[in-house]
């Protein structure tokens, strides 16, 4: 019988062999594949940066607009398109790490839990620098950020409810002009109100107050003053309201 | 290069050489066509035939993919890999459980595995045949066999049968262990003299 060794020789011989896969393209598969995964973990950290970054905000976690349950409160603040965004990166990471050439050698646990303490981390680190601010100002620039952004700010535009948020244009004594974006001038009292930074009521500020829920147009009492809350930007609330919006009725 | 040449090269240099000269390939087969159609008989207790088939398959595969193997890997872990995988693939394709596995009398694969710790050992010296050893083994399940064939009958370390199979050491070891338990206890109500066989 013959040995196997010599039906490959025989095969060679006569040309029969087909051609092996060449070398350039393995190795372009794996670049391929390494530079997915940088990506996935780069932008995944980006984004988990974001996420932390509005869940860390002072003047999100204070909001206190209504008297919804807690885990209803944690919903809406939680930046929920960032944190998915993250997680899909995440996975995505740890499946081709895992399917990479010696992936195998550790077990998928520990590589996710690697790959999301990283993110963690990391993610903590660039909203700590000030990067997070940069990245979701960009990000609101793309087309369809509108949709996810837009929920969010509507949350802080509820007079009735007892919030509002605008640029200060006047500063009196106890009271303020606030413009807010619809371009509304409201005259806020702030005689009875705490401010949680000294130099807040500085005109051109984006300022988020809290106070006694309105019922009066133009007219806003105050509680609390605070800093615009991360992510809301009012020259893009503008944009958003621009055209939809009607003339405010006096 | 002429094949005399590649008599003297390591099994991962003959690896490198075989996109550009396919007659690498050759000497490798040498290495390796005997002990692979045992390791593909023993865990799947095919036919010399089948074996043999699995086998031209499994080097065509090799020869295809060459350009996949890490020479930073043992070019013995890598081929063992492909075979193993077209082993359990041709078995899983004709919905065929595995057979019997394939041991001789005369083979000393078996006794190392009995040797491989004392209580097992001392079952070995109260002869603990190749006919019961293939009886025990039939009844295991594939991954609990081919981590004790591999380890055992191969004689592969922990390392390489981390390669072969695809997963970490750590689960390797913990693998072997519970297979090595299991193998332990049903030998221990399998051994001659008792009525369970």
């Amino acid at each position: 019988m013959t040995s196997i060794a010599d039906q490959f020789k025989e095969k060679i011989e006569q040309g029969k062999m087909p051609e092996p896969i060449p070398r350039w393209r393995v190795q372009f598969k794996h670049a391929a594949l390494w530079i997915l995964f940088c990506s996935f973990v780069v932008v995944g950290t980006a984004s988990s940066g974001v996420a932390v970054w509005f869940m860390t905000d002072p003047g999100g976690l204070l909001f206190e607009y209504k008297n919804g349950d807690a885990l209803s409160r944690i919903l809406d603040l939680l930046p929920l398109f960032w944190i998915l965004l993250s997680l899909i990166l995440a996975v995505g990471a740890i499946a081709i790490f895992v399917h990479a050439p010696r992936g195998y050698r550790h077990r998928t646990v520990v590589i996710g839990g690697a790959v999301f303490l990283a993110f963690i981390a990391f993610g903590g680190a660039i909203s700590a620098t000030g990067m997070s601010d940069k990245i979701e100002s960009a990000a609101s620039r793309m087309p369809g950020y509108k949709y996810i952004q837009r929920p969010r700010m509507a949350q802080f535009m509820q007079m009735e409810q007892n919030t509002i948020i605008g640029r200060i244009q006047e500063t009196h004594n106890g009271w303020l002009l606030l413009q807010d974006p619809r371009g509304i001038v409201w005259q806020v009292d702030v005689s009875q109100c705490v401010s949680r930074q000294n130099n807040i009521l500085e005109p051109g500020n984006c300022v988020h107050i809290i106070g006694v829920p309105s019922t009066t147009v133009e007219f806003f009492e105050a509680e609390q003053l605070l800093p615009c809350p991360r992510g809301v930007r009012i020259q893009h609330v503008q944009q958003y309201l621009k055209g939809q919006v009607k003339e405010p009725v006096r | 290069m002429a094949p005399t040449e590649y008599q003297n090269k390591t099994d991962e240099e003959l690896a490198q050489s075989v996109l550009s000269d396919a007659n690498a390939l050759v000497v490798l087969i040498r290495r390796y066509e005997s002990r692979l159609l045992s390791y593909i008989r023993r865990i799947s207790g095919s036919s010399i035939e089948d074996a043999e088939d699995i086998l031209q398959e499994s080097f065509m595969d090799a020869y295809k993919h060459i350009a996949n193997f890490d020479p930073s890997l043992k070019f013995s872990s890598w081929i063992y890999r492909i075979v193993h995988n077209r082993t359990i693939s041709a078995y899983r394709k004709k919905k065929k459980e595995l057979g019997d596995m394939s041991i001789d009398a005369d083979d000393d694969a078996f006794k190392r595995m009995m040797a491989a710790n004392d209580d097992t050992a001392r079952l070995a010296d109260q002869n603990l045949t190749a006919e019961t050893v293939k009886k025990i083994m039939k009844d295991m399940s594939e991954r609990d066999r081919t981590v004790l064939i591999l380890a055992y009958m191969e004689e592969k370390t922990y390392d390489e049968i981390s390669d072969i199979l695809r997963a970490p050491p750590g689960t390797v070891a913990t693998w072997i262990r519970r297979a090595k338990q299991k193998f332990q206890k049903a030998a221990i109500h399998l051994k001659p003299g008792t009525n369970n066989i």
